[in-house]
């Protein structure tokens, strides 16, 4: 690109508010990474603990009561069944909160952003930059808890980069949300809505603890439209290690919605903070 | 690197709905140059900085900085400008010298490079005994010291200061001025927003002087005093009632705001006639003869209403 048409674009973007993401974002990354270091135990702890009890409260508690169960043909137990879903339920829940309640911390009252944009960062590297560092913690919490059911021994280690793809896929799709939700959001209560709305009943009914089927049809209607369904769809087989190659398909469309999300993001805050 | 001036707007516009924030400003800044902004509040000060920062785009008009074109380059721009905003926006996770270090990161500064200057930026704000200190734990006047070192942490070619003393104590205006005094003498272009006369007396080569998102006036110190108001100014004040009286058959400009009278003599004889005529007035309970300042300059101009 010469560096008329790059000026004429720059022109444009700046007219609609919007910035070019770039290289930079990192540095924002780089920022909260600092941050996390600083106080490392309490983003390793508690994803630490966090499964442990409910292997212990589910797999224990509540498998007790189930002797096993029929699952894609074969007998299994009750706690192999949700470890999977606590690996990708970490990932789902950790970068989510980041992106919501830590981002509009550091936006509205740390007042962090302000202050990067009077540098050479753009809103564009900021923004970039917030959802990286939520998929990151999403992704660290999804492989602290695979490790442990790995060494518990509740999931095949045959299709394991499959789950790890997963988590990828999953923690870097919920920053993205999460971070849409504070584009959005008024204010920090406001946050409630879409926690108690549209990620608890995930957790619950996104094929996690049971399977949906056992439910009326509408409900699994609705379950099949959420991106945690459908990512266990393919993340559990790969547990049982009998995923097929054909079945990543399905997650492709959570991940080519990312870009798309990006730019409403950039969107929405360019309205909310520039001016 | 294009034309003699560091900072050129042209035509710079801006509305908020049906508020024309900033209407048609253009001016220069010269290389070196302290050019201070003088305005009451929600003149267009602020959002005029913005602008020509690239921190809010413009509905219309152009700025270039060290010949850059602000919305068409703003990272080329900000590379080179060190701005310390109005409000506090310190990182509090942070300690004093880290926030130094992570805001010349967003620079592309690493650690290492900072490393020499750090100790120099903040014993130049008497702020590294408290390298270590939490932002928290700093006073008003600590943390505007801190904003304005960190402002300095990418060498900036022109630094821009939005209020830089806004509620600080004496002292620790005191001591704000003395920085930029150095920086001054260091050779860094300086644009600031004040609301202080004293101020702007002080530190400014140049004055503009905005309101209601125009530029109504533009000088130096004294000459702005001279075209305004002239040398003297004549005060009284007393009954309320009486005191047109001591203007009467005065043909120079006067203005009365409820129990005193501001009367702006072009002569030395004339400072005598208007004195001996308000202290004979009857009602009048005191009467000051006193050199005009900037604040006469700046009330004349805008007036003298609560604007918000």
């Amino acid at each position: 690109m010469n560096a008329t048409v790059s000026r004429h674009m720059g022109a444009t973007l700046s007219r609609l508010r919007l910035s070019a993401p770039s290289w930079y974002a990192w540095r924002v990354w780089r920022r909260n990474q600092k941050k996390c270091l600083q106080h490392w135990h309490t983003s390793v702890v508690p994803p630490l603990l966090e499964p442990i009890l409910y292997l212990v409260a589910f797999g224990a508690g509540v498998g007790y009561l189930i002797s096993g169960f029929e699952y894609g043909g074969e007998e299994v137990r009750y706690v192999t069944y949700i470890a999977p879903a606590l690996v990708v339920i970490a990932a789902m829940y950790h970068s989510f909160f980041e992106t919501t309640y830590s981002s509009f911390v550091r936006m509205y009252y740390q007042k962090i952003w302000d202050a990067m944009t009077a540098t050479p960062l753009s809103l564009g590297d900021i923004l970039v930059g917030e959802i990286l560092w939520g998929a990151t913690m999403g992704t660290m919490a999804g492989l602290i808890v695979l490790a442990i059911v790995v060494i518990f021994g509740l999931v095949e280690l045959a299709a394991i980069w499959v789950i790890v793809l997963g988590v990828l896929i999953t923690a870097s799709l919920f920053s993205v949300i999460g971070l849409l939700f504070t584009a959005i959001l008024p204010n920090i209560e406001a946050f409630n809505y879409p926690t108690f709305l549209f990620v608890f009943p995930m957790f619950l009914f996104g094929e996690t603890f049971f399977p949906v089927s056992v439910l009326p049809d509408w409900v699994v209607n609705v379950a099949s439209f959420t991106p945690l369904y459908n990512l266990m769809s393919v993340i559990r087989p790969a547990a049982y290690a009998n995923v097929a190659l054909t079945d990543l398909w399905r997650f492709v469309p959570w991940a080519i919605v990312i870009p798309p999300l990006i730019f409403a993001i950039h969107w929405f805050m360019a309205r909310r903070l520039i001016d | 690197m294009t034309g003699k001036f560091m900072i050129e707007a042209i035509g710079l516009r801006k509305s908020f709905a049906d508020l024309k924030a900033v209407d048609d400003v253009s001016f220069e800044v010269g290389r070196g140059e302290c050019l201070g902004f003088l305005g009451p509040n929600g003149a267009g000060k602020t959002t005029t900085i913005k602008m020509l920062s690239g921190q809010a785009p413009m509905d219309a008009g152009s700025v270039t900085v060290g010949g850059y074109d602000v919305s068409r380059t703003p990272r080329a721009v900000k590379q080179m400008l060190g701005i310390c905003p109005q409000e506090d926006n310190l990182d509090t996770d942070f300690s004093v010298a880290q926030n130094m270090q992570l805001y010349a990161s967003y620079f592309g500064i690493k650690k290492r490079e900072l490393a020499g200057r750090l100790e120099k930026l903040l014993r130049f704000v008497q702020l590294w005994d408290r390298r270590g200190s939490d932002i928290r734990s700093l006073s008003g006047g600590m943390k505007r010291r801190l904003l304005l070192a960190r402002s300095l942490a990418n060498e900036p070619e022109v630094l821009v200061l939005d209020e830089p003393t806004t509620g600080l104590d004496p002292q620790a205006r005191h001591q704000v001025w003395s920085v930029i005094d150095d920086l001054k003498n260091g050779g860094t272009t300086i644009l600031l927003t004040t609301h202080y006369m004293d101020e702007a007396e002080r530190l400014c080569d140049r004055l503009l002087i905005m309101d209601w998102g125009k530029i109504i006036s533009e000088g130096t110190p004294g000459a702005l005093i001279e075209q305004t108001v002239g040398h003297d100014v004549v005060e009284a004040w007393g009954d309320s009632d009486m005191l047109p009286g001591i203007a009467e058959g005065f043909e120079g400009e006067w203005e009365q705001v409820t129990r005193r009278i501001y009367l702006y003599p072009g002569s030395r004889e004339m400072v005598r006639e208007l004195m001996d005529r308000a202290e004979s007035t009857a009602g009048v309970e005191r009467v000051l003869h006193r050199p005009a300042s900037l604040e006469d300059v700046f009330l004349r101009l805008t007036g003298r209403e609560l604007r918000e």
